[in-house]
């Protein structure tokens, strides 16, 4: 490009020009200075925080333990911080609303009658004067307040929520949290605990986070990708299979479909991937067929062994086959096989690799 | 070491197609441009051929070996060799930039590479879409192995593939990005070639309408590159400068740049528009040839391409270009432009032989765009409430959320409107766009040229066609407008836009001139 010295003040016109390039260029250099912040590889926490999913927990949660023998009544639950603040904001901002995702999931379980071990030091204090709209108070007596004892609120409890992500609740080990208590499930809000390490001690790890970050830098689906790569060879074929009935049609659960990205040139091999990798509405029809044709019954359960991830066994996803699902992995030579459990969150616990000479053929219950 | 390799490998993907496009230019003698006009042409013209060529070679069964690989770049060096020693003339042409707008053109191009390559292949459409394609073109060499075609089979499994029958120009460039960078792909570096889109795409402009004037060359450059969607969509959400688009900006769905097909689409249709102005007005065969080509690339990079590429044969055909004689296009330059429909639908057909053989599960819109769905919905017909989410989850009854909807055509419009008056993210473009289209109804005698009459022809039917997609769509609409629709489509059309603005300026002018 030929330059010509500029000869006196820029045009009105030139200088409109220049005016409607600084959009843009204020954007590229805020863009760049953030990716530069994160050193060029996108993190979660590059995204914005994932959001808690009030309503959601408190339903499941219900749910969960009405469909046990011991109900709901007289549960107890640890509940690890409050408020919907971040913590990345200081102890200073934090406030309480009655409306609060915390303080609504803890309403709906005291109603329905369960205890709260409730650690949430900073609030404690407002959260005891808090009142609801009618001025009543909305904590009453099957509230424990635990000022800063996070550990010590885990004793012989049914369950934990984390409500907020405070530095000192992270940095409890998971064997710690699975040791002090009675139930094995952890109902992480903010997507903060490490899923990989809690599923290692035996505890059950369930996310009502809304993710702000995209689901292929979930940390644990990155964990399991690595682990699959040093576990399989890069001319294997896998072939993919639901272990159970698909409980959702939430599209983050199409884990499949990122694994197949991160693991070609593996072959992967799925059920009717026609339906399952189209539109979300040829999705739902996917996850309607399969239990339909409900391929997972009368099958047997394979005992896998210890994990190379977890040692935790018994809960696994793993199966054996029936008789279209064999012929169609002799026919495409498959290594091995990989079960999953349809979730919208990557839990470790719901995938198992099984080499395809130990899972057999057609072995039913 | 593998970024190295990947780098390496990157710009050879780059320097390999610019030979080719270079190559196929006329001299400079015969077609004077600067430098920066020649580069932005010369690359997207041969990223266009570049994918045109390997489809053509992939849809003949052929698998892409060391051999062919050795075999491109040889003809590489060859296109290359040719392109600098047949100028005898060494000089570029002047645009007449001045320093600050050399400044503003220089840091938005640099700006846009850098921030491609600022973070690897992070995007759902680019990684499952086109960056697994690539990878299936880079570990097998075929696109007809069981990866894309077993989607299907008879016993009810198969390998995973979304949109298995997407052209193939994007995963091309990924993939032999890859195979230069000695056999490592590598999702950051890959995108290499894809990085020159936005850099690209002022260039091809102004070298579509220095043959009116240089100051309507500048200005469409410079307008070009100042036009936000270049890079990003919602870059201020409605919460301003603490909204969420702000707060991670170059990641998520709302960033043009990257290893999305969008802007490629814009930046090869903006060359074939640029060549078939240059072609008509020059009278140049072999650049009506080369715009041929250059939608043919449109149409490699994303399915929009080809109804695009059909919009440009019905503006050129029911503008009467190629029949009706006018003093300001000659028969030779008529010939230029029926060229390159013919050079654009030979381009083309080796893909659509392709694209038969790959299963499809995508929305079929040659369906959908019937007579019969555009008279229901342009009457009034509802959205397909029973899409909604909401509906599906059981959340709201169909009646629910139709009582809550306008009907669809209403959603259309107004998604239009907002888009239309949309500064943020457009810049003055389509202000101006209503001012060209504007003066175009004043004084109609400017219709009397033919290039300009399938301009405006290309831009007008590139709206509707966008507008009626839009009307008849399969999907939920107020889902599709949330992923950045109808946004993402009209960027397709930024090249005929500004071209259209551009030739406003320089007739304006020359109206002013004593």
């Amino acid at each position: 490009m030929a330059i010509s010295r500029p000869q006196g003040i820029p045009s009105i016109l030139g200088l409109a020009q220049v005016a409607f390039a600084l959009l843009p260029l204020l954007w590229l250099g805020t863009a760049l200075t953030h990716a530069a912040s994160a050193g060029f590889e996108p993190t979660p926490a590059s995204f914005p925080r994932p959001s808690f999913e009030g309503a959601d927990a408190s339903q499941y949660l219900l749910d969960f333990w009405r469909g046990t023998r011991r109900g709901v009544a007289n549960r107890t639950i640890a509940f690890w911080g409050l408020s919907d603040d971040d913590p990345a904001d200081g102890v200073a901002s934090a406030s309480l609303s009655a409306d609060g995702h915390g303080v609504r999931v803890a309403r709906a379980l005291m109603e329905a009658g369960v205890q709260l071990r409730i650690v949430s030091p900073h609030l404690e204090e407002q959260a005891r004067a808090l009142k609801d709209a009618s001025g009543k108070l909305v904590f009453d007596d099957r509230v424990t307040w635990m000022g800063q004892n996070a550990i010590d609120s885990l004793t012989g409890v049914d369950g934990l929520l984390l409500v907020s992500e405070w530095p000192e609740f992270l940095a409890i080990s998971p064997t710690q949290i699975a040791q002090q208590m009675r139930g094995r499930g952890v109902f992480d809000g903010r997507e903060a605990l490490d899923a990989t390490a809690l599923d290692a001690a035996g505890l059950n790890y369930y996310s009502f986070a809304k993710p702000g970050s995209p689901p292929w830098l979930d940390p644990d689906f990155q964990n399991y990708m690595a682990h699959l790569r040093e576990s399989t060879e890069e001319d294997d074929a896998i072939l993919m299979l639901p272990g159970t009935r698909l409980g959702t049609t939430s599209g983050r659960a199409r884990w499949f479909l990122h694994m197949n990205y991160q693991l070609t040139p593996r072959e992967l091999y799925l059920w009717r991937p026609e339906l399952a990798c189209g539109t979300s509405g040829q999705y739902r029809q996917w996850v309607d067929a399969y239990n339909k044709a409900h391929p997972w019954k009368k099958m047997g359960r394979p005992q896998p062994g210890p994990r190379e991830l977890s040692k935790l066994v018994g809960n696994t996803p793993a199966r054996f086959l029936n008789a279209a699902e064999s012929n169609a992995a002799a026919a495409r030579k498959v290594d091995s096989v990989l079960f999953w459990t349809h979730n919208s969150d990557f839990r470790v616990s719901d995938w198992e690799n099984i080499p395809i000479e130990k899972v057999g053929a057609g072995a039913q219950r | 070491m593998s970024a190295f390799y990947g780098i390496i490998g990157g710009l050879v993907a780059v320097i390999i197609p610019l030979a080719f496009g270079l190559a196929l230019l006329p001299k400079r003698c015969d077609l004077p441009r600067s430098r920066y006009e020649e580069y932005s042409i010369g690359y997207l013209l041969g990223a266009s051929i570049f994918t045109i060529a390997l489809t053509a070679f992939y849809s003949l069964g052929f698998e892409s070996t060391a051999f062919v690989r050795f075999a491109i770049l040889a003809g590489a060096m060859v296109a290359w060799r040719h392109a600098f020693r047949r100028e005898s003339v060494r000089v570029y042409e002047p645009l007449g930039f001045q320093s600050y707008q050399v400044w503003v053109l220089a840091l938005l191009a640099l700006g846009s590479i850098a921030l491609t390559l600022s973070w690897p292949i992070n995007q759902f459409d680019p990684m499952l879409h086109f960056a697994y394609k690539g990878k299936v073109l880079f570990f097998h060499g075929t696109p007809f192995g069981e990866a894309l075609s077993s989607l299907q089979s008879g016993d009810g499994f198969g390998r995973m593939a979304t949109h298995p029958n997407y052209p193939l120009g994007i995963p091309i460039l990924e993939a032999f990005s890859g195979h230069f960078a000695l056999s490592n792909w590598s999702d950051r570096w890959v995108q290499i070639p894809l990085a020159f889109w936005a850099a690209c795409l002022p260039g091809a402009i102004a070298f579509g309408l220095r043959f009116l004037s240089k100051s309507a060359a500048r200005w469409g450059a410079l307008l070009t590159a100042s036009v936000p969607m270049l890079y990003l969509r919602d870059g201020f959400s409605s919460d301003g400068l603490g909204g969420t688009a702000w707060g991670t900006p170059g990641l998520g769905n709302g960033v043009t740049l990257g290893a999305g097909a969008d802007l490629p689409v814009a930046a090869c249709f903006a060359a074939g528009m640029a060549l078939l102005l240059r072609a008509g007005a020059a009278r140049s065969l072999r650049l009506g040839a080369a715009a041929g080509f250059a939608f043919a690339g449109a149409a490699m990079m994303k399915n929009e391409g080809l109804a695009l590429f059909g919009v440009v044969v019905v503006a050129v055909l029911i503008s009467g270009v190629l029949f009706l004689p006018s003093p300001s296009l000659e028969k030779r330059g008529r010939q230029a432009i029926g060229l390159a429909l013919l050079t654009g639908l030979l381009a083309i057909s080796p893909w659509l032989h392709l694209r038969g053989q790959m299963p499809a599960i995508d929305e079929n819109y040659s369906e959908q765009l019937t007579l019969e769905n555009t008279l229901h919905f342009l009457g009034g017909g509802d959205e397909l409430a029973e899409l909604s989410p909401k509906v599906i989850a059981q959340q709201k009854t169909k009646e629910e959320v139709l009582a809550e909807l306008p009907p669809r055509r209403a959603i259309v419009g107004k998604a239009f409107m907002s888009t239309f008056f949309d500064f943020a993210t457009w810049g003055p473009m389509w202000v101006l766009m209503f001012a060209a289209l504007g003066a175009l109804a004043i004084r109609p005698r400017s219709l009397a040229d033919p290039l300009r009459r399938v301009l405006a022809a290309t831009v007008f039917g590139g709206v509707l066609l966008y507008a009626l997609i839009l009307l008849v769509t399969p999907w939920y609409l107020p889902l599709l407008l949330e992923k950045g629709i109808p946004e993402r489509l009209l960027l397709h059309l930024v090249g005929p836009i500004v071209l259209l603005i551009g030739w406003w300026i320089a007739s304006a002018k020359e109206v002013k001139a004593p």
